[in-house]
């Protein structure tokens, strides 16, 4: 390869990663703090059946919805300071529908989640195309919402003790492509080394 | 049969062995990766190494005492920078929740003689070094007086320890042994419902424990019988005002001596007696140290009545003393006292106490003589950590000091209380025994015709202020646990929710119907201990009440030709009849279980023998792993003489059960496959190790974090040395054949 050459590759790489750099390509990640459920806790046994939905925050971005790719959302069940959570479902929605897509659950009573106290348990959870559609209105206005239900659980009734939901580290992956502009400036660069490479052969 | 099916069977035959050989899962193989050090502890209260060395300091006046400022100005605890970092100790116990590399722990902080409190802490490096959070249910709040301390009742370092926590459902649940007396090992466990939030980890527990004594006691009444002389049938107090009168010295009884034998009347009197706490009004001429009076409680011999007073035939709680004091305007009541038995005097003393002046009820444990003419000093009821506060304010208080049947007492008429009864109901059987022990060692029944008792430094203490010094922390016990000592683990993922519990039963190896071989004295300390300890599997829904599910055992050994009763205890992890130098007679609690790929259950565990002569089990940590998914039967993978860690090497000692000559351990321990080790220890945990807890750090790996006293600690009189005990250290393992969760 001459010195012409690689000057090119270096010019037309560099340009694409300045140029991507701004535009986000890749993935955006959204967090919020750990969350701790309400001091007082739920009883199930005096309140019975629990409140619906709890609205733990909202996730906000901006992305061009041409370019999503993917979302993924992931966080544990309990935190560090409780390892374990009560049965509960965790869900990415919108006013009008908090519980659109159900990302996670806890449901078990012997499961890590609930049962475990070597814990925080890891979840993740990736949007199916079905869910992004569901979704769309809320991911094109740059919001999500994450929200818990409680399971009912009526198998562990602690009478006068109330239980809680602990959401660990709730996170919000997405993945977009890159723009067209990088994306051609890539290719432009790849065109322009291939055809050095030629015109010297000749 | 054709020919090829008969080489078929054969082929199977042969080769059936081989396939059931592969098909049992290998056991778990532990190296260690990295030397075990001592963790570090940033902030918190006071640490041994503040207070200097062995040969210089303490807790009273090291360089940085206890209190601030310390010595004889008292202050305040002292409480560490966060930026303070120190050795970790004197803290035992751990119970670690989490794996990985951010973890908590619980501890149990315990400065001998001073103190003894709940501690929360954080780490980052799976136990390497630790950042305090929060301190809760300490036991005082008192200055030491000297480095050797006798505040605090004495030097009382008896509160709330060996935590454990359940986390279930977003709950989390703090469980404490109440080592105060009588409850020790014999209540349930305390049960704390606590909400973790940041650096309020032991959230809504308040600092001071429900234990916590006033701090400032007056003498309402007092009796150190130094200003009288002579008979003294109601003896009057040296301080304050009271009453005080013997019980059942003047009877009809017949008593064995020759004719005339029958009746007795009262001849207490005082008379001087050696080595009370009574330091006071010693005479010229001092055959011992606090030669001064002490009252005797005894019968006159007269020649018309020549009884000794004590008598067979007298009813349970009806002989012994009677102190009467009016409580009015006082709280917090305490009653103290200094209880001398002579040789043949009656064994044990059981107190009572009225709030009308007629009902007497049992308070406290049964007590025990120490063995005959010696003082037992400042055996102490405190009424209000008992819960009884109806003793305060109130002018029919009293308190009697009897005699009782001896519950160790192996003969006829057999001891037996009636059901819903106490040890002074009618229908209670047994017999009174002497102080002084048999040629066997056992109790042997009182001789009916001398011996006596005698009291001194009789105290009731009590506090004019109303103000209670502690915040509202009621007390709730769990139930169905049978003498627990504390978790050994909790079985992950189960509901009901299981735990492997350490059940404690004191004094009982000798007794029916267990009757196990007793261990000879301890190498090299000469101590000897009768508690049989086993595990134990219960359940719970509500982390308060527990239902035992432990199935039926039968310990190997007996000191009868008969075998012994199955009791309830898990199988093949120790045996409480064994006194093996390489057997496990006793399991201690804060242990790990861990679910293993084999399909076994994983456990790391404290335990001892007879060379320790002690039931704490501190010996070794050692492994054991389940038979599969049964957390019942269980196999030693790493003993006593192949251990994780081991206290000193003892060589060339006699095994009581085999009679070889044997060393312990036999092989080199796990730790000190990468240490330095001497004596097949490190000199930190050289005297006692446990309290092992196996964090997670990968499918491979575990940083084992455990408790551990240097060997000083061990020693006796001048030479122990209180530098180094109670220490938390860290090892890292590695596992071969199986995968962690």
């Amino acid at each position: 390869m001459t010195k012409r050459t690689l000057t090119a590759a270096i010019l037309s790489l560099g340009a694409a990663f300045v140029l991507t750099a701004p535009a986000h390509a890749g993935t955006i990640a959204v967090t919020f703090p750990t969350y701790y459920d309400s001091p007082d806790g739920y009883d199930f046994v005096t309140t019975f059946p629990p409140p619906g939905s709890t609205t733990i925050g909202t996730f906000t971005f901006s992305i061009p919805a041409s370019e999503l790719l993917g979302i993924t959302i992931s966080g544990t069940f309990g935190n560090p300071d409780n390892p374990t959570t009560a049965l509960s479902d965790y869900y990415l929605g919108f006013s009008g529908d908090e519980t659109a897509v159900e990302v996670a659950a806890c449901d078990s009573v012997v499961a890590d989640c609930y049962s475990n106290e070597d814990g925080p348990t890891v979840w993740a959870y990736t949007l199916t195309a079905g869910n992004l559609s569901t979704l769309a209105p809320a991911i094109a206005g740059g919001s999500l919402d994450f929200t818990y239900t409680w399971d009912n659980n009526t198998v562990v009734t602690i009478p006068g003790d109330d239980q809680y939901v602990y959401a660990g580290d709730p996170t919000l992956d997405i993945t977009v492509s890159p723009e067209p502009a990088t994306v051609l400036l890539c290719f432009g660069g790849l065109a322009a080394l291939l055809a050095l490479r030629r015109f010297r052969k000749v | 049969m054709k020919k090829i099916d008969f080489t078929l069977c054969v082929s199977a035959a042969l080769f059936a062995p081989v396939f059931a050989g592969t098909a049992v899962a290998q056991s778990a193989a532990w190296t260690a990766t990295s030397p075990a050090v001592q963790a570090t502890i940033a902030g918190g209260p006071w640490t041994l190494g503040q207070g200097g060395t062995s040969t210089g300091g303490g807790a009273y006046d090291g360089p940085i005492p206890y209190c601030t400022p310390g010595n004889s100005a008292g202050g305040t605890e002292l409480v560490n920078s966060p930026s303070t970092v120190n050795t970790f100790n004197p803290y035992y116990f751990p119970f670690i929740v989490g794996s990985g590399q951010s973890v908590k722990g619980y501890f149990d902080y315990r400065p001998k003689n001073i103190n003894e409190a709940i501690v929360e802490a954080t780490s980052t490096n799976a136990g390497q070094s630790w950042t305090f959070q929060q301190m809760a249910e300490q036991l005082t709040t008192e200055c030491p007086n000297s480095d050797a301390n006798t505040a605090n009742s004495g030097g009382n370092d008896d509160g709330e320890g060996h935590p454990s926590i359940i986390s279930f459902g977003g709950t989390t649940w703090l469980y404490t042994l109440n080592r105060t007396t009588p409850h020790v090992d014999s209540d349930g466990l305390i049960v704390h419902n606590i909400l973790p939030r940041g650096v309020n980890a032991l959230n809504p527990l308040p600092l001071n424990s429900p234990f916590l004594q006033p701090p400032a006691a007056n003498v309402i009444a007092g009796w150190n019988f130094n200003s009288l002389s002579g008979t003294q049938l109601t003896p009057a107090p040296s301080t304050g005002a009271g009453s005080a009168h013997s019980l059942g010295m003047t009877n009809g009884y017949t008593y064995t001596m020759p004719p005339p034998n029958v009746g007795s009347v009262d001849g207490s009197n005082v008379t001087k007696t050696t080595l009370s706490s009574d330091p006071s009004g010693e005479a010229a001429g001092n055959i011992g140290p606090n030669n001064n009076e002490a009252w005797r409680i005894v019968g006159a011999a007269t020649k018309a009545a020549p009884g000794n007073g004590w008598n067979l035939a007298a009813p349970p709680c009806t002989q012994g003393a009677e102190f009467d004091v009016n409580t009015t305007g006082y709280h917090y009541i305490i009653f103290q006292y200094d209880w001398y038995t002579t040789n043949q005097g009656v064994r044990d003393l059981q107190a009572l106490y009225t709030t009308d002046g007629s009902t007497w009820t049992p308070v406290g444990p049964i007590q025990v003589s120490g063995g005959g003419s010696a003082f037992n000093n400042q055996i102490t009821i405190n009424f209000h950590a008992l819960g009884i506060t109806s003793v305060e304010n109130n002018p029919n208080f009293g308190v009697r000091l009897v005699s009782v049947f001896d519950p160790a007492y192996i003969g006829t008429p057999a001891y037996s209380i009636p059901p819903g009864g106490t040890v002074c109901s009618a229908g209670a059987t047994g017999a009174y025994t002497a102080a002084s022990l048999g040629t066997n060692n056992q109790p042997v029944v009182y001789n009916n015709n001398s011996g006596n008792w005698r009291f001194d430094e009789v105290n009731v203490l009590g506090t004019t202020s109303s103000t209670n010094p502690i915040t509202s922390d009621p007390i709730v016990n769990t139930t169905g646990l049978v003498n627990p000592d504390g978790f050994l683990a909790v079985v992950p993922n189960t509901y009901p929710i299981q735990v492997l519990y350490i059940s404690k039963t004191l004094n009982s190896d000798y007794l029916p119907p267990t009757s196990y071989p007793i261990c000879p004295a301890s190498i090299p300390s000469g101590n000897f201990n009768d508690d049989v300890e086993v595990v134990r599997i219960a359940t719970t829904t509500n982390f308060i009440n527990f239902t035992d599910i432990t199935p039926f055992n039968t310990p190997k050994y007996s000191i009868s030709s008969s075998p012994n009763t199955p009791i309830q205890m898990v199988n093949g992890l120790s045996d409480p009849s064994t006194t093996s130098y390489s057997g496990i007679r006793w399991v201690s609690g804060n242990g790990t279980l861990i679910k293993l790929s084999n399909g076994n259950w994983g456990l790391f565990f404290g335990g001892g023998n007879c060379l320790d002569g002690d039931s704490d089990a501190f010996h070794a940590i050692m492994y054991a792993e389940s038979n599969g998914s049964d957390l019942t039967n269980w196999t030693v993978i790493n003993g006593i003489n192949n251990p994780i860690a081991s206290i000193a090497t003892v060589a060339n000692v006699t095994d009581p059960q085999s009679g070889l000559n044997v060393t312990v351990p036999s092989t080199t321990p796990v730790v000190c496959q990468v240490a330095a080790c001497t004596n097949n220890t490190l000199p930190w945990f050289s005297g006692r190790v446990y309290a092992p807890n196996a964090i997670v750090t990968s499918t491979g790996a575990v940083s084992l974090v455990f408790a551990g006293y240097d060997a000083g600690f061990q020693l006796s009189g001048s030479s122990k040395d209180y530098s180094s005990y109670r220490n938390i250290g860290q090892v890292g393992l590695s596992v071969a054949n199986v995968t962690l969760p």
